[in-house]
């Protein structure tokens, strides 16, 4: 892992682009895990119900969602596990620290994402095959459903590490404190969301299997059209609870004006859900779906825009901290190219006066107290001994109490050598005159 | 009959809720606007300057914070050593010498305070190695200081568990 030891962003603009990638990233990842969770533990309940009630409507229903969740295997491998490389590695990097999770964490979300998928595919092959599923079949979807769970559980608890840096150091001694309260709420408010998303997805796209001419397609619509709805319903009267929880969870240095703003967006646009679940509740191709699945994405955009201006807030002080040392990286490229030819005596000792003038008048004269003592009487004291004046400037101590502390400057090597060079040339051509 | 009430009295319910709801994130912006994150200060104290472009060490002005419970505003007189020659044209530093003449104290704004019931020594902290950024930020980086920690029980027993410092409730309740 000493590899990752150099992962630093490049520069503040390429920190942004992380940051608002790795949102990108989680803008397509997510609703599809999300479906993949809600649709399995919705079919899962269907077929549990349809051997409760003995009615075939739920099992072909059971069947139908399956199909739909999960239509292709390598959308699987494009949207599940792919993105989860993107996060990882700009995870790394929009944490200013290559190690925040060690690898065993990454592992074993991978792994349970891996045994989550595999399960589910058994599951939704058996589905698929019959509607009186055996029990074991049932078990094997339901063992998928759980890894998956874990998996975004885990993932949910590293994702709350991102909202407060100040965790990090503490990571680094013990693997607990990736727990956090703050992460417990964002896997409840993601789930919320994902059963949310899923019920919308089931108004949207399910019931539509009248080709297969069954007969009793108005029941079986009415059926699919009723569960999506309260399924929407029930989850869009519970998620903005957790937003709320989310505020109060989010250390103090993650919240801003927008994240606020972005907050009140979601209840509004839960609102927004419900009303339409109500205004068109009805029949045929007039439903809500559309409508409700196009709110959902627009509250899914509005949750991760809260979550990135938190992230934003978070590291405000770090980015602005990368923006200084560009700052001085600039500045110093500069210097380096000015002082170029500093090569002969004569230049060196117009670099010493270029420094003094600089930085050392400020707070010295020659001949008065300004902050610091008059040079004419200090400077003398080190008996024309450079490497012992260069010492000091290096590394100042207090010497006379009835003056402030002279601060480290920080200067580079030659310049200290310039400006000692200089201190005592003039000190001396002043003392004889 | 009692059908046709149901809707719109659904409708009205939903609706009273997320009011409901909304009210309590308005509640919580003004609480967190009120908590004084980052309140302003009578004088705009540039720590970017001091801190970041002239490398003064934190205990150049806050002279106790090695030494005591407080790490202590500067007195005046720190702050007049130096500006008494620099920077004497800018307005913040005539209000700072006009406080000096007068003899007024500045009433910072207190950015970080903690409940009566705990004790917290900044000397002991510092002997034990811990940055000042570890609990303050990068204060370098802030033209107005921010409160970064929560400074909530959690918070600091979290750290003391991380480092192995102690965590009987005698260590911070006297």
């Amino acid at each position: 892992m000493a590899s990752w030891g150099n992962l630093q962003p490049l520069s503040t603009q390429f920190y942004s682009l992380l940051q608002h990638g790795l949102f990108l990233v989680l803008f397509f990842h997510l609703p599809f895990l999300g479906f993949l969770i809600g649709g399995s533990a919705v079919s899962l309940l269907l077929n549990f119900l349809g051997k409760e009630k003995r009615d075939p409507s739920y099992l072909r229903f059971s069947q139908e969602l399956m199909r739909t969740v999960l239509m292709s295997k390598s959308a699987l491998f494009l949207f599940g596990l792919v993105p989860l490389l993107l996060v990882w590695f700009a995870y790394a990097r929009v944490l200013f620290d290559p190690s925040p999770l060690p690898w065993q964490f990454w592992g074993v979300l991978l792994a349970a994402l891996i045994f989550g998928f595999a399960f589910l595919l058994l599951y939704r092959s058996a589905r698929d095959r019959t509607l009186d599923l055996s029990p074991i079949s049932a078990a094997t979807g339901a063992a998928g459903l759980l890894a998956l769970i874990l998996a975004f559980f885990l993932f949910s608890a590293g994702y709350g590490i991102l909202f407060n840096p100040s965790k990090l150091p503490l990571l680094q001694k013990q693997i607990q404190f990736f727990l956090s309260w703050n992460g417990v709420v964002k896997f409840l408010l993601f789930l919320a969301f994902f059963f949310g998303m899923t019920g919308a997805a089931i108004l949207l796209l399910c019931g539509r299997s009248a080709e297969g001419g069954e007969g009793t397609e108005a029941g079986y619509r009415r059926l699919v059209h009723r569960f999506g709805a309260n399924l929407t319903f029930l989850a869009t009267l519970v998620l903005p609870v957790f937003l709320l929880l989310d505020l109060v969870t989010l250390p103090v240095v993650a919240l801003s004006a927008e994240v606020f703003v972005s907050s009140a967006v979601v209840l509004l646009l839960s609102l927004a859900v419900c009303l339409t679940l109500f205004l068109f509740d009805g029949k045929g191709e007039g439903g809500p779906g559309a409508r409700v699945v196009f709110l959902f994405v627009l509250i899914f955009l509005a949750m991760l825009l809260h979550d990135d201006a938190a992230v934003g807030n978070a590291y405000q002080d770090r980015v602005a901290f990368l923006a200084m040392q560009e700052a001085v990286m600039a500045e110093t490229g500069k210097e380096a190219h000015r002082e170029a030819p500093a090569a002969t005596a004569q230049t060196k000792a117009d670099a010493g006066k270029v420094v003094f003038e600089t930085i050392c008048a400020g707070c010295h004269r020659f001949d008065i107290r300004v902050v610091g003592p008059p040079l004419s009487e200090v400077v003398p004291k080190y008996g024309g001994d450079a490497e012992k004046l260069k010492a000091f400037i290096r590394a100042p101590v207090k010497v006379n109490p009835g003056y402030p502390s002279m601060p480290r400057l920080g200067l580079p090597e030659e310049e200290i050598d310039a400006v000692a060079r200089y201190l005592i040339e003039k000190v001396k051509a002043g003392g004889s005159s | 009959m009692t059908h046709s009430y149901r809707k719109p009295l659904l409708l009205l319910a939903v609706t009273a809720y997320f009011g409901v709801l909304l009210l309590i994130a308005a509640g919580l912006w003004v609480s967190w606007q009120r908590a004084g994150v980052a309140p302003d200060q009578p004088i705009a104290f540039p720590h970017t300057i001091h801190v970041s472009k002239l490398n003064l060490p934190c205990n150049f002005c806050h002279l106790f914070v090695d030494r005591s419970r407080h790490a202590g505003a500067p007195p005046l007189e720190t702050c007049m050593s130096c500006h008494r020659a620099i920077a004497t044209d800018r307005e913040e530093i005539k209000k700072l010498t006009r406080h000096y003449e007068e003899k007024r104290p500045v009433e910072w704004n207190r950015v970080y305070s903690l409940p009566e019931h705990v004790y917290f020594s900044h000397k002991r902290h510092v002997k034990a190695g811990v940055d000042c950024s570890e609990c303050h930020g990068k204060v370098g980086t802030m033209k107005k200081i921010r409160r970064v920690g929560t400074l909530t029980m959690g918070w600091c027993v979290s750290c003391h568990r991380a480092r192995g410092a102690p965590r009987d409730c005698t260590t911070c309740h006297k």
